[in-house]
């Protein structure tokens, strides 16, 4: 049996993981994800007498998390909405472009993090994971700091 | 300035198309790693994917829960519970009992035995159906007036409030494009009664045994699918002419610990037809499902392959049928019900094209 006071360190230690996992599988949405996430944990909480503590939580806390997604999804499914249409997945800000006047944002770029930009464009899905791999990193890793870095490029030209 | 990197600035500030291409890389990696069974994906590979999409999304991942406030919610529903179970009891029984007087009618007039147990109970705003229990209802008598099986029943549920959700998963998965294979082909007609109006001015093409015209391109995409993700699937022999530009929208598939699920949606614009397979380890496996209603109305599925039930409403019916270890659920938008019906019960097995099991 897993004592409460441990259930506590188990929310901190997988919460934010069960939340992302939600969150990439409703659609990105935010709401239904905080929901989902949370009655993870209240199911969790409502078995944990049954459950041991040489039980792998992880993967119990994705099956409920999976359970919980099927039975969301069942009740209440999502609107289809594309990624071009979700003001989640796509809040960017349109810049409207810029002058050659001033300083440049490329400027507060390292060399190496425009060598990763220039790597990111010039590059398919295939040719970056291979230059992720190259570079030591995974691709989810590679774009988030592609991502990063044109956040930072955003904020300089603000 | 370079005009290289003003150009590549300019690009990485204003490309809207590059955020939305990584998301969709990082779908793609994702659904790879979920294809895979629960016991053998690599978590930490899917918990740096989802961060990833989550950090693109510019999302804040919101503070976790105290565990004291979900201790207090499981006490809380847990005292609920059995209150609503004190309180309900009556209602639930009386309202079983209506459900189960139609249903035993309709078979004691249909089969002459009294057969129906408890496989599906009105619930709260919706059915509960037991999807283990449902091949224990008996089969159909052979000969003429067999696909006469079905019947309306209405349950009035005066005790829960109208819910406004329905039933059938969505999938969200990424968009794939189908080719189409070259499934063994045949002209012989399956020995399912089918309505009238399944007869088509176009020609079945290379279409799996029995299919009318409509329903051949659905039948060889969801046979496509469910080989790909090493799915057995039964499949529509039917589909009204008026479905016949149905395409392929989205598809996904899972494996579960219990189950290996298909998610396919169809639609032409204006109609849309979701097909969800879910084939389970074994019967026992299957759970008690809850499917919304706003009409509390049902129809029984009963085609010698499947079994189930049509869940009637206003904005898109819900087909519910078990064959052996397979559950399919067919949801529609803007697609009659009794077409629904029809569509359930022209599901034939594959690679038999038999209507039985």
């Amino acid at each position: 049996m897993i004592e409460p006071e441990h259930c506590t360190l188990i929310i901190e230690k997988y919460y934010s993981e069960i939340f992302s996992y939600c969150y990439a599988k409703l659609g990105y949405s935010h709401h239904s994800a905080e929901d989902c996430t949370q009655e993870v944990f209240v199911v969790f909480f409502s078995k944990h007498e049954k459950l041991d503590e040489t039980d792998n939580i992880r993967l119990w806390l994705y099956r409920a998390a999976d359970n919980v997604i099927k039975a969301f999804l069942r009740k209440a499914p999502p609107p289809a909405v594309s990624l071009e249409e979700s003001p989640e997945a796509m809040n960017i800000a349109d810049s409207g472009g810029f002058t050659e006047s001033g300083d440049s944002p490329l400027d507060l770029l390292s060399p190496e993090e425009r060598q990763l930009l220039e790597l990111y464009y010039n590059s398919d899905y295939g040719q970056r994971n291979e230059a992720a791999k190259r570079l030591g990193l995974s691709l989810p890793a590679l774009y988030r700091k592609i991502h990063k870095l044109k956040k930072k490029l955003r904020a300089a030209e603000k | 300035m370079n005009k290289e990197w003003f150009n590549l600035k300019d690009i990485s500030i204003t490309d809207k198309l590059s955020d939305k291409n990584m998301l969709y890389d990082l779908q793609r990696l994702l659904s790879e790693e979920l294809a895979k069974p629960l016991e053998e994906r690599d978590l930490d590979a899917v918990k740096e994917i989802t961060d990833a999409m989550v950090g693109i999304n510019d999302e804040e991942i919101p503070k976790p829960i105290q565990a004291d406030a979900v201790l207090a919610e499981v006490r809380a529903r847990k005292r609920r519970s059995r209150i609503v179970q004190l309180r309900k009891w009556a209602a639930v029984l009386s309202a079983c009992f209506a459900v189960c007087i139609a249903l035993n009618f309709y078979t004691i007039r249909t089969y002459g035995s009294n057969v129906v147990e408890t496989v599906i109970r009105a619930a709260k705003s919706g059915f509960s159906i037991d999807l283990k229990d449902i091949d224990d209802m008996e089969q159909p008598p052979a000969g003429p007036g067999a696909a006469d099986t079905t019947t309306t029943t209405t349950t009035t549920d005066l005790y829960h409030p109208a819910s406004t959700t329905s039933a059938g998963a969505l999938v969200t998965g990424p968009v794939e494009s189908t080719s189409v294979p070259m499934f063994a082909t045949t002209t012989t007609t399956a020995g399912m009664q089918q309505p009238a109006t399944t007869t088509s001015n176009t020609p079945a093409g290379n279409f799996p045994e029995g299919c009318n015209a409509a329903a051949g391109p659905v039948a060889v995409q969801l046979l496509e699918k469910a080989e790909q993700s090493g799915i057995n699937t039964g499949y529509p022999q039917y589909l009204p002419d008026y479905l016949s530009r149905l395409k392929l929208t989205e598809s996904s598939s899972e494996h579960m610990k219990d189950s290996a699920d298909l998610y396919l949606t169809f639609s032409d614009g204006s109609s849309s037809l979701d097909i969800i397979v879910e084939e389970y380890r074994s019967q026992d496996d299957m759970p008690e499902v809850m499917v919304p209603s706003e009409n509390f109305e049902y129809d029984v599925i009963n085609s010698g392959y499947a079994k189930g039930f049509l869940i009637r409403e206003d904005s898109g019916s819900t087909a519910l049928f078990v064959s052996g270890n397979i559950v399919y659920t067919l949801h529609s938008s803007d697609i009659d019900p009794d077409e629904l019906m029809a569509i359930a019960e022209s599901f034939v097995a594959y690679p038999s094209g038999s209507s039985e099991k």
